[in-house]
């Protein structure tokens, strides 16, 4: 998790842009958070209160909220369930001081699609943000039975995977790691959200725990091809880009 | 102690020992005067009974003694305490014998009369005499008694009762008073207690010897919860210092890096510079999650987990990292109980476990992961660590001399230990049991009612 705070060194992100909502009232942290935000391509309307935030949200269509939990007037959980209540969709990402377990439960429970503890490197916020896009939301969450990235075939079902129509033996953990980089979309991925997408961990170990297991995985899915499609993105996470 | 003794209404108002002491003793005198009042009422009504007795068979015998022709008024001479008339005719009820009466006993008398039954000379209330009246010998026949000493007596009575009531009060007041003082010492004397330790003095205590009653009890109770205020303060402050002084040496770092940075701008101390803020900061999440799993909400979120399903998870999780990092894992599972606690923070406590033993052990060490029964525990083949270190090693920010030059920032073990504490487990330090004289085995063990 290492990231410049002046020129927001992002990873691959492709194309496609988002309309924002920041909540945050921190002038220092809102306005580095917009500037990133806004040099990835992305339209953001930075707001520092909670009662404004919600005025905004309920009138005007947005891609994404993102969330700051302590902001004066309504805070941020406030906010989530007031959209959440109107049956408004829109992903929403709750960013906190309260880096703490309680806290990240409450918070998804509340209606929230991802929660980012303060302080954050901005490779992870737009590693994020980019998966939250509400059309990657659809993709990953559709109820489908075979995933299909390039040359590589998943069978959810049977647990299978071929590349190039050969078999690759996979445990199950090797198995729910590449599915995650299948739906990945051709976005990053952080280690944290490895973590929390494969091994439902959400603390930081600080052993290269994921580094190990992605190793594991290319050994097999990379090695016996004798090409990459697993790129590390430096002090941002991986992306993986699979052979058309 | 300053014991604040100035007297107040207002002050005694709200000492409660007082005021119950008082409100008892004022009920107390309430409740004899309504005793002596039921009582004297009833006395009299039992010597108004056996006045009329009396009269009533001095009736009868004076009626005989008529009728045998014995009646003589020097038989029945006028003394102080009776009198005895025969009228041969019945006088006239209205005024004659009215009047009679009234020159005979000197007493007036304002109710209408009948000829017979008794009388008091004034029915309006109590007179000195009472007299039987009734027909005798075709005349009237009267018998009256003096009430003047049954009146003396109910005074002499009354005068007694209130005597020895007003003694029982008066030593009653001043026995409630005395024993509510005191009560009213003693909570005084635990209220500034408590207000000496509100102003920040730990040092403050009831110190009473006795055990006797409740309020000793809570004496002895506000004691301990100040003796463990103490700890718990001094632990604090202690907590903090450390805090700040393990804080310092990545501070400083940070700081040399930036420094350097303002020179030499190509990258690598920016970079460096970020590494050592990360790592600040993660110290500071692993205070914060002490602090919050030490308040013990996360039970809240605790499920039925099987140790062998989360011993299995973790070395799924780890086994490739312990490969690589050129040491070797082995899992032990046996007959594993299924506890309740939550997956996550038990994830954490063997993950804790598991990057001490990979940091402080050498290559080839074989490292074993094992769930028997209630017990969940990581044993390695490294150098272990010296007995007397066991109790040390698990305390916020402590580490062992010669690893101040590893990574780390001396808290994996105490999160450990909190963990384990709201896991309501012991956490037990040993030597390695399969490899004697080395390696450390520590292992966490869970009630088995958990």
């Amino acid at each position: 998790m290492t990231n410049t705070t002046t020129d927001h060194k992002v990873g691959a992100n492709t194309g496609w842009h988002m309309k924002i909502l920041l909540l945050e009232d921190d002038t220092e942290i809102g306005a580095w958070t917009r500037d990133g935000l806004t040099q990835a391509g992305h339209v953001v309307d930075w707001l520092q209160s909670g009662r404004d935030a919600l005025i905004a949200a309920t009138t005007q269509d947005y891609d994404l909220l993102i969330l700051d939990r302590m902001v004066p007037e309504l805070d941020g959980l406030s906010v989530l369930r007031a959209i959440r209540a109107a049956k408004d969709t829109t992903p929403v990402l709750l960013l906190t001081a309260l880096g703490d377990v309680d806290d990240r439960v409450e918070g998804l429970q509340a209606g929230a699609d991802d929660y980012l503890p303060k302080p954050f490197a901005f490779s992870e916020l737009d590693a994020r943000v980019a998966a939250l896009g509400r059309r990657n939301v659809d993709v990953a969450q559709a109820a489908v039975t075979r995933l299909v990235a390039g040359d590589v075939h998943l069978d959810l079902l049977k647990q299978s995977c071929t590349r190039q129509g050969q078999t690759i033996e996979l445990n199950a953990k090797e198995f729910r790691l590449l599915e995650a980089f299948v739906r990945s979309n051709g976005r990053v991925l952080t280690r944290t959200m490895l973590l929390e997408k494969v091994w439902d961990l959400n603390f930081d170990p600080t052993t290269s725990v994921v580094e190990t297991h992605v190793s594991r995985l290319r050994g097999k899915i990379e090695k016996p091809f004798g090409d990459t499609v697993i790129r590390t993105m430096r002090g941002a996470g991986y992306v993986f880009e699979p052979t058309v | 102690m300053s014991l604040n003794q100035r007297f107040s209404l207002a002050k005694v108002r709200r000492m409660s020992a007082l005021r119950q002491a008082l409100a008892i003793t004022l009920a107390f005198v309430i409740l004899m005067g309504l005793a002596g009042f039921v009582a004297l009422s009833q006395f009299e009504r039992e010597l108004q009974k056996r006045i009329e007795n009396e009269l009533t068979v001095r009736f009868a015998t004076v009626n005989n003694d008529l009728e045998t022709g014995v009646f003589d008024t020097v038989r029945y001479p006028e003394t102080s305490t009776e009198r005895v008339e025969f009228n041969a005719v019945p006088l006239d009820i209205e005024a004659g014998f009215y009047n009679q009466i009234n020159y005979i006993w000197g007493v007036r008398h304002n109710g209408p009369i009948e000829n017979s039954g008794f009388r008091s000379p004034n029915d309006q209330g109590r007179g000195q005499w009472m007299y039987l009246v009734g027909p005798s010998m075709g005349g009237q026949l009267i018998i009256g008694t003096n009430l003047g000493r049954q009146d003396d007596f109910l005074e002499i009575m009354l005068q007694t009762m209130a005597g020895v009531g007003f003694v029982a009060a008066v030593a009653a007041l001043g026995l409630g008073l005395l024993l509510g003082a005191h009560t009213q010492r003693r909570i005084t004397a635990i209220s500034s207690v408590l207000a000496q330790v509100g102003a920040g003095d730990l040092n403050a205590r009831v110190a009473t010897p006795r055990k006797r009653d409740d309020l000793d009890d809570l004496s002895h109770k506000v004691d301990a919860t100040i003796a463990q205020l103490d700890v718990l303060m001094r632990q604090t402050r202690d907590f903090a210092a450390n805090i700040a002084h393990d804080l310092k040496t990545p501070l400083a770092r940070l700081r040399i890096r930036l420094d350097r940075a303002v020179d030499d701008d190509s990258g690598g101390n920016i970079d460096a510079a970020i590494a050592q803020t990360d790592q600040i900061i993660a110290i500071f999440d692993a205070f914060l999650r002490i602090a919050k799993l030490e308040s013990g909400s996360a039970k809240a979120a605790f499920e039925a987990i099987n140790l062998g399903t989360l011993a299995q998870d973790v070395a799924d999780i780890y086994g490739p990292v312990i490969e690589d990092s050129g040491r070797s894992l082995n899992v032990e599972i046996s007959a594993p109980a299924t506890i309740h606690g939550d997956r996550v923070l038990l994830i954490q406590l063997l993950a804790n476990l598991i990057e001490n033993a990979m940091r402080h052990t050498p290559k080839g060490t074989q490292i074993t992961l094992i769930a028997q029964g209630a017990t969940l525990g990581l044993a390695d083949t490294g150098p272990g660590i010296s007995p007397n270190e066991y109790e040390r090693i698990t305390q916020p920010l402590y580490r062992l001399e010669k690893s101040r030059t590893t990574e780390g920032a001396g808290l994996g073990l105490s999160l450990v230990k909190t963990i384990a504490n709201l896991h309501s487990a012991d956490l037990v330090f040993s030597g390695n049991p399969t490899a004697p004289h080395s390696g450390l085995y520590v292992c966490t063990i869970f009630g088995s009612q958990n």
